[in-house]
């Protein structure tokens, strides 16, 4: 009798004893699997990307993605510097494996792409004007069938036109065609809206195109050496231009650019690229919403992380636009900005 | 039914009237609703919109933008007009210039538009409605300020379309209420067919041939839902009463005719049976006055008459009883009878007594009737003898009469003899009675009860007309079925 008490006691310390170990093991489970490796690259600390990062993490954070407890969030700032970039993704794949790349603007992406290219480890970029001119993918509007997917950075160009040619219109002579200057570096994204913009003066005779083109330099190390390159551009073709027209990329990105042209030309700037511009006396900035763009990128990320397929997800263009205007200008300029540019332009209307 | 046609006219005419101002009301209110929408509509999105957006730019107080706005707005307003059925008239209200107004308004009639709104309007900013007659055209309109700019916007929707679409409205929804009044109705003759006269019918059809007498008919109803099935119960219940009663007097009937089977049998056996007793008592008497007739004190020969005359008496008493009781028993043969030999045998057979009274004594033409000849011959015996015993007057007449009424033949017996009184006539037929003493008029009373008894199993009748000291007339009929074919 004795003997079988016993072994119902063991039978049941055992039981307990396995009871805990499955229950401990199935957490350690669930803690792994929930916990997800998240890299960010951003190209650099400019306006439009520090707004895309900031609500990119909001978002993330608002989908129950807290660092350290759910994820494992790495941020790479580039700082101009793909090398760097790539060198930093490089250590991190040897650490720990991650489970989604998001980059910010082109020199990111294409850090990103060159490392992960065989990895399979999907990336999702954002704020990428041209990433077919960039090597990023093939075609816009199109699954890529890889690894990589995004959201085109840039405005439909019969949209900025229309804009920008309504408001210009009303200070040029009907009888002659608006003529814009646009001194652009080498950077990719900058080259794609120079060759945009060429299409578009091939395509509308009341529109024609003046531009000057330099080298793009590291920044901030470049910078002075470009703005030089700058002050060059606008000796030479200023006589020529009605309106300056403010290229894409970390060149139009710089105050000291947009400072540059109003200053030493005395031209007015029709289409800043950033809202600074019109803050400082450009006539008309419109771009994607950054902060749009931000969210967007980490539904896509979280939907990525879920198990969709990034070669699935259709590569286009951004569906929210900003619009600044600066009215002052338009007074100087004698511009009447129409009612519907003044209701885009909601809070960023500037004097 | 006369009623329900007028009502039912009278009130699709009413109802269709009610609803013509009704839809009236309706559409014109519909009508300066949808003009009120619209014209807000517009002030807010293409006036209103823009102003705000003025003024939040800052703007409000530069000519070039309020200029290039105001322009803006109309040019929208126009656009906006294209897909709309009505027209636009803006004017300042400052100047009373006019912005925008159609082709078909000229001065004259921008000016009698404007004079109208700015009367209704006077110093108000409220919306004002009301319609317009322009080159025999009706206009609906409501007119709005918008003071920012010091406009007056006027939205005008022409009335030919409203109006039509009143008339139409009108009609459709009379022709709608005229087709469910008609829906209706039949829909309600249907139900009332179906449910009700079908029901009523085939109650009057049950209660038809329960009258008829079938009895054992009965309506099919278990658990009775309506009054209607109340009604058929009922009927049931009656048709059970009535069965049960006819079942009861059939019963009470047979043993009423075989009570009288044996009333008449124990008649016609103690009539018979008494015969030979009397006979006897009637010959020994005789026997016994002729044997000792000489020797008989006086009073013991007036005994012996009395018992000779009574056993006489009571002799044809009993005969008399026979013979009714035979009335009643025997089966009568019919046969076509000559009944002018038949009444001319009679008239033999009375020959002495009509003789010796001087009786007048008159007969007809008589068809030839079907009927037991022994019977009838019996009938008019005994109506001709009581016409000859019953007659006071110094020359007594006799008819035998036969007429035709309602294609009857009546037969009868008259005489100008005394009379009955009209208090006896109900009693003459009852066997035995008799209105006078035995001396007065002999005879048992017995002769008018067999004539009846006979005329009965003729399946006819036998009725008695008279009057006191004048004239007394008895008429009967016979089988009228058979004697009508013979008729023929």
């Amino acid at each position: 009798m004795k003997i079988y008490t016993c072994r119902i006691k063991l039978i049941k310390i055992i039981g307990i004893i396995l009871a805990a170990c499955f229950l401990f093991s199935s957490l350690s489970a669930k803690e792994d699997k929930i916990k997800k490796n998240i890299v960010v690259i951003v190209t650099m600390p400019v306006p439009v990307c520090e707004s895309n990062l900031k609500w990119f993490l909001a978002e993330l954070d608002h989908l129950g993605y807290k660092d350290g407890e759910t994820m494992n969030l790495t941020v790479i700032r580039a700082n101009g510097d793909r090398t760097f970039a790539e060198n930093e993704l490089g250590k991190i794949i040897k650490i720990r494996k991650p489970d989604a790349v998001a980059t910010i603007a082109t020199l990111a992406s294409q850090a990103a792409m060159n490392v992960l290219k065989d990895t399979g480890i999907p990336i999702f970029f954002s704020s990428v004007s041209d990433p077919v001119g960039a090597g990023l993918i093939k075609k816009v509007g199109e699954p890529t069938g890889t690894n990589i997917s995004g959201r085109v950075f840039t405005v439909p160009k019969a949209v900025r036109l229309d804009l920008a040619r309504r408001l210009a219109r009303q200070t040029v002579p009907e009888d002659r065609p608006i003529r814009l200057g646009y001194i652009f570096s080498s950077y990719s994204s900058s080259v794609g809206e120079y060759r945009r913009l060429q299409t578009i003066a091939r395509e509308n005779t009341d529109i024609q195109l003046e531009s000057y083109r330099l080298e793009y330099k590291k920044v901030p190390e470049g910078i002075a050496s470009m703005l030089a390159d700058v002050k060059s551009g606008i000796q030479e073709i200023s006589g020529k231009v009605d309106f300056w027209w403010e290229p894409q990329g970390p060149l139009g990105e710089l105050p000291e650019y947009t400072k540059l042209l109003l200053e030493d030309s005395k031209i007015p700037i029709l289409v800043g690229q950033k809202f600074e511009s019109v803050k400082m006396g450009a006539l008309l900035h419109i771009s994607p919403d950054a902060r749009e763009g931000g969210r967007e990128m980490a539904k896509f990320v979280d939907a990525i992380l879920k198990g969709a397929d990034p070669g699935q997800i259709p590569v286009t263009p951004s569906s929210v636009f900003q619009v600044g205007i600066n009215l002052t200008t338009a007074l100087k300029l004698g511009v009447v900005v129409p009612s519907d540019i003044i209701e885009l332009a909601g809070e960023h209307i500037y004097k | 039914m006369v009623l329900i046609l007028p009502i039912i006219a009278l009130a699709i005419v009413g109802t269709g009237l009610w609803n013509f101002f009704e839809s009236r009301d309706a559409f014109y209110h519909h009508t300066y609703d949808h003009i009120q929408l619209v014209l807000n509509e517009t002030i807010s999105n293409e006036l209103t919109r823009r102003n705000l957006l003025l003024k939040r730019a800052d703007m409000d107080k530069v000519k070039s933008f309020v200029n290039a706005y105001k322009k803006e707005a109309i040019a929208s307003i126009n656009e906006r007009m294209r897909s709309k059925n009505g027209t636009y008239v803006i004017f300042d209200k400052g100047t009373n210039h006019p912005l925008t107004y159609p082709s078909m308004f000229d001065p004259q009639n921008f000016t009698l538009l404007r004079e109208e709104i700015l009367q209704k309007k006077g110093d108000d900013h409220i919306p004002v409605k009301g319609d317009l007659r322009i080159e025999k055209m009706q206009y609906f309109y409501v007119a709005d300020d918008f003071a920012p700019w010091d406009w007056v916007v006027v939205y005008l929707i022409e009335g030919t379309p409203v109006q039509r679409a009143i008339v139409a409205g009108f009609w459709r929804t009379t022709l709608g209420i005229f087709l469910f009044v008609c829906v209706g109705i039949l829909s309600m003759f249907w139900i009332l067919k179906k449910f009700l006269i079908q029901r009523v019918l085939h109650l009057k059809q049950g209660a038809t041939l329960i009258g008829e007498g079938d009895l054992t008919y009965r309506f099919d109803i278990k658990n009775p839902k309506d009054e209607l099935d109340d009604l058929a119960m009922a009927f049931n219940r009656m048709a059970d009463a009535v069965e049960l009663r006819e079942t009861r007097h059939k019963e009470m009937n047979a043993q009423l005719l075989k009570k009288n089977e044996e009333l008449e049998q124990f008649t016609y056996i103690a009539s018979h049976d008494l015969q030979e007793p009397l006979r006897k008592l009637s010959a020994f008497s005789g026997l016994l006055k002729a044997d000792v007739g000489e020797n008989l004190n006086s009073r013991a020969e007036k005994d012996l008459e009395y018992i000779i005359d009574a056993s006489q008496r009571m002799q044809t008493l009993i005969q008399d009883l026979l013979c009714l009781s035979r009335a009643g028993r025997i089966t009568y043969a019919s046969e076509d009878i000559n009944l002018n030999e038949l009444i001319q045998e009679i008239k033999t057979s009375f020959k002495d007594e009509i003789e010796q009274s001087g009786t007048d004594f008159k007969t007809v033409d008589f068809p030839t009737v079907c009927a037991d000849p022994v019977l009838l011959k019996q009938v008019f015996q005994n109506l001709i003898q009581n016409a000859l015993k019953f007659n006071d007057k110094k020359t007594p007449v006799i008819e035998i009469t036969c007429e035709k009424k309602n294609d009857q033949t009546i037969f009868g017996v008259r005489d100008n003899g005394i009379g009955i009184k009209p208090e006896y006539t109900a009693q003459i037929f009852i066997p035995f009675k008799r209105l006078h003493g035995r001396y007065e008029y002999p005879g048992t009373g017995i002769g008018l009860s067999i004539c009846k008894k006979i005329v009965e199993q003729h399946e006819g009748e036998i009725w008695v007309e008279s009057k006191f000291n004048e004239y007394t007339h008895f008429k009967f009929t016979l089988n009228a079925k058979e004697n009508k074919k013979n008729e023929r």
